[in-house]
């Protein structure tokens, strides 16, 4: 086993890989930027380095900085978390040639995998469905709209090498083709550099089911049941849920099994989830793998009471995994929502500033993966996602009731989030019947709009005001200027 | 006694204010509340009314109640009028970048035209036309880079036009 890791990731990836080295009794590095020296994970290590600041580019995604380093503290292993350097194969093939070991798949599979044509080639051979479309290599934009046309409108164009919603339009009708073309276009320039897409047929009422697998060198490849994840806004999911209320026992089967045969046919190695378009008739299609750990890998590991990390260490390491395919059960419902630093009432603009209070869970068996602490400071250097906030119920309604009852208790006080507007998703009445479909903030966004407060609520923060005191501690938070200090000494003279 | 406060930028009037250290009365709406002050620590209050506690986060004007965040602050302490005039305003959203100019100064315009698309968090966003209007003037070129909350179009409404 290792003894020591660098984890080449931030935020709370950094820190929930970082929990599970620590009970694993393996040293962590953990790496950080300049305006990052207050955040958690970047004192969370054994072992912190400051990365200094600059682009990206200098930091979190600098392989060869991160090979020196990594070789200089002894690290015999990296966890790459999601994003950043999680799928880069020549990140992989660097590390193969430094004699460092990456907590992952083999470059081979990351990258028949990680392109979304090679992808589908693959599992075309596989006998996996795959959603219909062009997937070929003339951009022409007059072929493309040709093909638009065969596979029939709505169709969905989407950057080849895109991720996160960047570079995807749908296209209703046809008029609409060329403009969606070019905006697609440019955003995957700019996001990937790389402009190249595909088109495909677009499903009306679709829903987003993944299944976990987790595959070891010695030839076992497992899956650790599905996560449906159809609430998403942006293209950006913000619910997610395991088992999915969509699934009959058959069919969850069926797809559990086809991605344990995609995990067999690329010989793959480690976690890596397999994502699947499902629809209503119950017919599902292959949309794309993920060579990595997802961001809600915890409902997996509260359903199945696997630590999908420690796993991917184990197989890293060479183990082979201490379960069979049997061992696996499904517990229970689990739930997770993400916390965003954005306001879903004025467009899901990212919001900024001090966070003056966190919170931690009350109740048992709600979990809190977050990298912030009261006093940091959310800035548009990274992604907006503040925390995972995740529950587990022997029921699909005592796990949502769970949710609902630990926000409060988990609030993130401070720059305007998403949580009142999770709450409204989880007091939707089509989504406690389990109508969950990728559209669902879209179709239902009349009834998800702001509702104006009970005078009994604004009755209650008034007297938190008036009871609570103002205390004004000035490492969290600025909300209050310093006129207003003055004027609330005053205010309890009176 | 009245006094306004500011709850999440709206004001309310609250009247017959009577505060001591764990009490405080007061009406809202024309409904009178009590609450009763159960125990409370830097961030954590639990405040009594009609014999039922509740549980909540706090902080510096701040807390969350049934999911929504509430900042409460006295009203004299704002500068009136910011905030609510932002509905599908020419501004930019975030910081970013001009990407395209997608009409030419002077056009006439339908309400729900893009006017102009801009890169921010790397997302593309669109500027639309709020009403039918004339474009009068782009206040950026393409490929500048912007600060949020920036005026970037100026337009005149049609129905101001004759």
């Amino acid at each position: 086993m290792f003894k020591r890791i660098l984890i080449a990731n931030r935020g709370e990836i950094a820190c929930r890989v970082m929990k599970t080295c620590r009970e694993m009794g393996i040293e962590t590095i953990s790496i950080y930027t300049d305006s990052e020296a207050e955040l958690p994970h970047a004192s969370m290590g054994d072992i912190s380095i400051n990365l200094g600041t600059g682009a990206l580019s200098e930091t979190y995604l600098n392989i060869d900085k991160l090979i020196s380093l990594a070789k200089e503290y002894n690290a015999e292993a990296i966890h790459p978390g999601y994003g950043f350097l999680s799928e880069n194969a020549e990140f992989s093939k660097a590390l193969t040639k430094a004699k460092i070991k990456l907590i992952g798949p083999p470059p081979e599979a990351m990258i028949v995998m990680g392109d979304k044509i090679s992808s589908k080639e693959k599992i075309e051979e596989l006998k996996v469905p795959s959603i219909p479309g062009y997937h070929g290599e003339n951009q022409d934009a007059l072929f493309l709209k040709e093909q638009a046309d065969k596979i029939g409108y709505p169709v969905l164009v989407k950057a080849t090498a895109g991720g996160g919603g960047k570079g995807m339009r749908i296209v209703e009708e046809k008029k609409e083709f060329d403009d969606a073309l070019g905006a697609a276009k440019r955003e995957a320039m700019n996001a990937f550099g790389n402009d190249k897409v595909l088109i495909e047929k677009f499903i009306q009422n679709p829903r987003h089911i993944e299944v976990q697998v987790l595959s070891d060198a010695h030839g076992n490849h497992y899956h650790l049941f599905e996560r449906e994840c159809s609430i998403q806004r942006r293209y950006q999911k913000i619910v997610e849920e395991s088992p999915s209320p969509a699934l009959d026992d058959k069919t969850r089967k069926n797809i559990c099994d086809a991605a344990v045969e995609i995990a067999k046919g690329v010989n793959y190695e480690g976690a890596g989830t397999v994502e699947f378009i499902y629809d209503e008739d119950g017919s599902f299609y292959f949309l794309e793998m993920n060579t990595r750990l997802q961001v809600e890998h915890p409902i997996t590991e509260m359903v199945t009471g696997i630590d999908l990390v420690r796993s991917q260490i184990q197989v890293a390491a060479g183990e082979k995994l201490p379960f069979k395919q049997s061992d696996i059960t499904q517990r229970g419902h689990a739930l997770e929502v993400r916390y965003y630093a954005e306001n879903p009432d004025n467009n899901f603009l990212p919001s900024t500033g001090k966070l003056v209070h966190v919170g931690s869970p009350k109740l048992n068996n709600v979990r809190l993966d977050t990298g912030y602490n009261d006093g940091n400071e959310v800035t548009i250097d990274f992604d907006p996602m503040l925390a995972k906030l995740i529950t587990w119920g022997q029921t699909r309604k005592e796990a949502i009731e769970k949710m609902k009852c630990s926000f409060d208790d988990i609030p993130f006080l401070g720059p305007v989030n998403n949580i009142d507007y999770l709450k409204r998703i989880l007091d939707h009445e089509e989504f406690l019947k389990g109508n969950t479909y990728t559209h669902f903030v879209k179709t239902y966004e009349d009834s998800l709009c702001y509702k104006e407060s009970s005078s009994d609520d604004l009755a209650l923060a008034l007297a938190t005001y008036f009871l609570g005191g103002q205390t004004n501690d000035p490492n969290t938070g600025n909300i209050q200027t310093k006129t207003s200090v003055w004027d609330e000494v005053k205010g309890f003279r009176n | 006694m009245q006094k306004k406060f500011l709850i999440n930028n709206e004001t309310v009037n609250v009247s017959n204010i009577i505060k001591s250290k764990d009490k405080v009365s007061f009406e809202l709406e024309g409904k009178f509340y009590e609450f009763n002050l159960t125990h409370k620590t830097t961030n954590e209050i639990s405040i009594e009314r009609d014999q039922k506690n509740n549980h909540l986060r706090y902080k510096n004007g701040l807390t969350r109640i049934a999911g929504r965040q509430y900042k409460i602050e006295k009203e004299q302490l704002k500068r009136g009028g910011s905030g609510s005039d932002d509905h599908g305003s020419l501004k930019s959203p975030m910081p970013g970048k001009i990407l395209k100019l997608a009409v030419t100064e002077g056009s006439e315009v339908l309400k729900g035209e893009t006017l102009l698309v801009m890169e921010a968090m790397k997302m593309e966003h669109s500027l639309k036309a709020p009403c039918d209007c004339t474009v009068d003037q782009f206040l950026f070129k393409e490929g500048e880079l912007v600060e949020g909350d920036i005026e970037l179009i100026a337009i005149t409404p049609k129905e101001e036009q004759s």
